[in-house]
């Protein structure tokens, strides 16, 4: 009896939810393209937090910005290069029917998953849209990846280097840290790219502005998340940035309005580099 | 009874309904005010959030470090719970002007967080202007006639901020600052961008600064509040009003069942007082008389009234139920007087009992009580009339012995009262076996003739009367011990028949003899009689050898005996009175029955030689008969002394022991003197 109660125990404690299980097959499962050849993690490799180390991810068809990461997507504000969505259920939807990204439709969606019909009935109760959504949905909150370097000095577990330790303190003195805030270093704000700028040079793709139709949101984008940065090259909504170095030295002319001196953008990745967290223990689950 | 029943299953249903109305309206209630209560929560939790927001953001607003993620997780978190209540069906349906309310602030709530964003968006690179500009002062480079207008600008941006208004920087050229780009300086030019990041962004930091606080959210957080709690008041008058009606009706079925009970308690009340109620008198029936001699053993004691059947049989049963009343409402007002829980009991046609508690002076009471009746003058309708009881009393509290002391009371004259013993159950078993006896005797025709011969002043034998003996346990016995017997047993007129067959039979057999036979009163009215003589008795060779001999104390209508005698005179049937001259004797009716004798009654001559009385009295007989040319008999002839003394008297013709016994054969010469 009392061994029956610890199993419970820890299935409860430590066993992820099926949700998330279920989400996990449906997150690697070609199928749920148009042509079969694609998964979700085709562009959201675990590799690169859940990112693409290509300069722009290829769906059933090459499309236009660089696959933002998914690692620690749960904390962010909203969704998408322009934040269009809140609700991180309704960007996975959009995800399926984007016709760069999985270029689906609702009733062929419904008939490719259907094959799983029988476990949805056995988590959910019921077979629906919304719970292929859901179930994606909790496979992303297992998609954790903390307790970094960073995490493990401020807890006093771990020193960082001199290096690190100046690329943070200049993180913050430089005003970085304005933006780059939060438990993600970025991801709950919105920010203009080039504010120090008179003319930017980089293309403008898919920023607020093609939501909002406002000329004070053109080259507005969510500020991305630095927490794992370092995995995740190429840098910026168009993947044109290779080295984070470089990324980090563009940062301070665009958006800063200083130069940042060799040394400090050293010191600065350094830091950065510290922000790489453990892989999500899910993704390791059945490997 | 299919009422009885329908209403058993109308209640039974009822009841029913009404728990099940109650387990529904309980259970609505509780998941009303558990939904309610989780709306409310909602409602309260984002008002919390609201200002938990408006206070991050000012917080934001002020601070060059600050964590936006506190703003977009409480952004995240009123989403979540707003988008629950917008789909919260109960709160749509059940607060409708709360949900329209609240629905104008998920819009406004949308439009604040787009605001926020775009407040934020301006927020960080005005904030790291001012970051930039206080480092950035410290390091540059400017000619010392400059030194005065970098220090008004600083001076004027910072008020600007902190006074939140733009007219410090309003009249600003930043045109006259362009000096600081040419310095080989870095910090000049970087101080000259960031003042004109500030100066751009000012405007618009302070802008959506105002127009997010100015975003109406918590007045429609707070009018869905009120309008929420306005209709939840209304809502709890309902159920208020709800639960009054579920009282009500639940009240309405206790009625309603109180009602039935009644009704079904009084019905069967009513049923058990016809059970135990005579229609009659209103008195208690002979049923509950036995329902309580069983709970108290007392005295019991039955009354009878004294020919009450007589009553019945001249007034109509009408009167005789009336008469039966008025005397159950006389003695029962007697004994309530004594006791009130005495009752009184119709326990036969015209019986009623009492049981009485044992006491020394019941014999007493109960003289009291028929004294009581008997005193009072009964008017019913235009008659008035006395009535005569009798009692009889059971101390073992049996019924039927008190009936039998009561039939022991009838027999005999005087008494009114007869007290049951243990001899009497000896006497009734007699009369019982008696009456069997009798009963098979009539039945046999096992009765025996004898003849007692009646003869004139010189011994001739004239008629003789026909005497009845019957056979009673081998001996034969007169039956007029038995009369009341027979009377009582409606036999008596069964033995008259087979006296006149027998008789018929005799006067066939001997046409010289002449029979004088004796015939009740009843038996004149009685048809099978009746119709006897007719058929048998009008030849005249029989008719005028036949003597009826009636006793006068039994007519009770002399209309009826008149008219009998008449009819028979006409075949040449003489007819006689019998036992004249005991009791009342009525002259002037004997004179108008027309008979052709008197037989003086044996108490009269019995003491003839002895008794002057006796003899006056017959002597007046005989005088008024001679005059009335009536014969006179005189019975009970037992001496050679009271013969001569009735020849003296002048009576016609003698009948005795002196004269002959009765035997069952003819004498056919009397003895001589």
């Amino acid at each position: 009896m009392r061994g029956i109660v610890l199993i419970f125990i820890v299935v409860f404690a430590f066993g992820f939810n099926k949700k998330a299980l279920l989400g996990k097959e449906l997150f690697f499962d070609k199928d749920l393209s148009l042509n079969k050849k694609v998964s979700c993690e085709s562009c959201h490799k675990a590799k690169y937090a859940g990112g693409d180390d290509k300069r722009v991810s290829v769906g059933i068809k090459r499309g236009y910005v660089n696959s933002l990461v998914l690692f620690n997507s749960v904390f962010n504000c909203c969704y998408f290069w322009n934040g269009r969505r809140f609700s991180l259920r309704k960007a996975i939807k959009d995800a399926f029917f984007n016709s760069y990204e999985m270029g689906m439709t609702k009733e062929l969606l419904l008939k490719r998953v259907s094959k799983y019909k029988i476990k949805f009935i056995k988590i959910y109760g019921d077979f629906k849209e919304e719970y292929i959504y859901d179930a994606i949905y909790y496979f992303f909150k297992e998609l954790i990846s903390l307790n970094s370097k960073f995490d493990k000095s401020l807890r006093g577990e771990v020193n960082l280097t001199k290096s690190e330790e100046r690329g943070y303190f200049l993180f913050k003195k430089y005003g970085c840290i304005t933006c780059h805030n939060g438990i993600n270093f970025g991801g709950n704000s919105f920010q203009k790219l080039g504010v120090f700028l008179d003319k930017i040079t980089i293309p403008r793709i898919e920023d607020l502005a093609t939501i909002t139709k406002r000329k004070s949101d053109i080259y507005v984008y969510r500020v991305p998340i630095l927490r794992n940065i370092a995995k995740s090259a190429p840098y910026f909504h168009d993947g044109s940035v290779k080295s984070l170095k470089k990324a980090i030295i563009l940062m301070g002319e665009w958006n800063i309005g200083i130069k940042i001196s060799d040394k400090d953008a050293n010191d600065i990745e350094a830091f950065l580099k510290t922000l790489n967290g453990e892989e999500p223990k899910i993704l390791k689950e059945g490997r | 009874m299919r009422g009885v029943k329908f209403k058993l299953f109308l209640s039974i249903g009822l009841g029913i309904l009404s728990v099940l109305m109650i387990i529904y309206f309980s259970i609505f209630i509780r998941n009303f005010y558990a939904k309610t209560n989780d709306i409310l929560y909602k409602l309260n939790i984002l008002e919390k959030y609201e200002r938990e927001i408006n206070y991050y953001l000012l917080y934001s607003s002020l601070f060059l470090y600050y964590n936006n993620d506190k703003i977009s997780n409480s952004l995240k978190k009123s989403e979540k719970v707003a988008s629950s209540l917008i789909k919260d069906k109960f709160f749509k349906k059940h607060y409708k002007a709360s949900y329209k309310n609240f629905l104008e602030y998920k819009r406004l709530f949308n439009k604040k967080r787009m605001l926020i964003y775009e407040f934020l968006k301006y927020n960080a690179p005005f904030k790291n202007a001012i970051l930039y500009i206080s480092e950035d002062i410290k390091y540059i480079s400017i000619p010392p006639e400059r030194v005065e207008d970098i220090f008004s600008l600083i001076s004027s941006l910072f008020l600007s901020k902190s006074f939140l208004d733009d007219k410090f920087v309003k009249e600003l050229s930043l045109s006259k600052f362009k000096f600081l780009l040419n310095a080989k300086n870095p910090y000049n030019s970087s101080l000259f961008r960031n003042i004109k990041i500030f100066l751009e962004y000012f405007p618009y930091y302070k802008s959506y600064l105002n127009r997010v606080l100015k975003v109406k959210t918590l007045y429609y957080l707070d009018k869905s509040l009120m309008d929420f709690r306005k209709c939840l008041d209304k809502n709890v008058k309902i159920f208020s009003l709800l639960s009054l009606f579920l009282i009500g009706y639940i009240a309405l079925i206790m009625g309603f069942f109180i009602v039935t009970l009644i009704k079904l308690k009084s019905s069967i009340y009513k049923m058990e007082q016809m059970l135990i109620i005579d229609s009659v008198t209103g008195l208690y029936n002979r049923y509950k008389f036995n329902l309580d001699i069983k709970r108290k053993r007392g005295v019991v004691v039955v009354f009878n009234i004294d020919k009450f059947k007589h009553l019945n049989d001249y007034y109509g049963s009408e009167f005789g139920d009336k008469v039966l009343r008025e005397v159950g409402r006389t003695l029962k007002e007697f004994f309530q007087r004594v006791d009130r829980g005495i009752e009184v009991y119709r326990v036969g046609a015209d019986d009623f009992a009492v049981i009485l508690d044992k006491r020394d002076d019941i014999e007493k009471l109960v003289k009291e009580a028929i004294e009581y009746v008997e005193n009072k003058e009964f008017k019913i309708g235009n008659i008035s009339l006395s009535l005569s009881l009798s009692g009889g009393i059971s101390f073992d509290g049996d019924l039927e012995h008190a009936d039998m002391a009561l039939k022991l009371v009838k027999q005999e004259m005087d008494k009114k009262i007869e007290i049951f013993d243990g001899k009497m159950n000896e006497k009734f078993k007699n009369i019982l076996h008696i009456t069997k006896v009798l009963k098979e005797a009539i039945d046999n025709e096992k009765i025996v003739l004898f003849y007692q011969p009646i003869v004139d002043s010189n011994f001739r034998i004239i008629k003789y009367e026909v005497l009845c003996r019957v056979e009673i346990d081998g001996k034969l016995e007169t039956i007029a011990k038995y009369l009341d017997i027979l009377k009582d047993m409606k036999l008596y007129y069964k033995v008259t028949l087979i006296i006149l067959k027998k008789s018929l039979f005799v006067l066939k057999a001997h046409p010289n003899v002449n029979l004088s036979i004796n015939i009740a009163s009843e038996d004149i009215k009685n048809p099978t009689i009746y119709s006897f003589i007719v058929n048998n008795f009008k030849d005249s060779g029989i008719a005028k050898r036949v003597t009826f001999e009636i006793l006068e104390s039994a007519i009770r209508d002399y209309d009826d005996v008149y008219a009998f005698i008449k009819e028979m005179e006409k075949f040449g049937i003489e007819f006689a009175i019998d036992d004249f001259g005991s009791g009342y004797s009525n002259f002037s009716r004997v004179l108008r029955l027309k008979v052709k004798y008197l037989k003086i009654d044996g108490s009269l001559i019995k003491n003839l030689d002895k008794d002057r009385d006796s003899r006056l009295v017959v002597e007046t007989i005989v005088t008024f008969a001679k005059k009335s040319n009536i014969k006179t008999i005189a019975e009970f002839i037992h001496s050679k002394e009271v013969f001569e003394v009735a020849k003296e008297i002048g009576v016609d013709y003698f009948q005795g022991f002196y004269i002959g016994k009765p035997s069952e054969k003819f004498i056919e010469n009397v003895k001589k003197m």
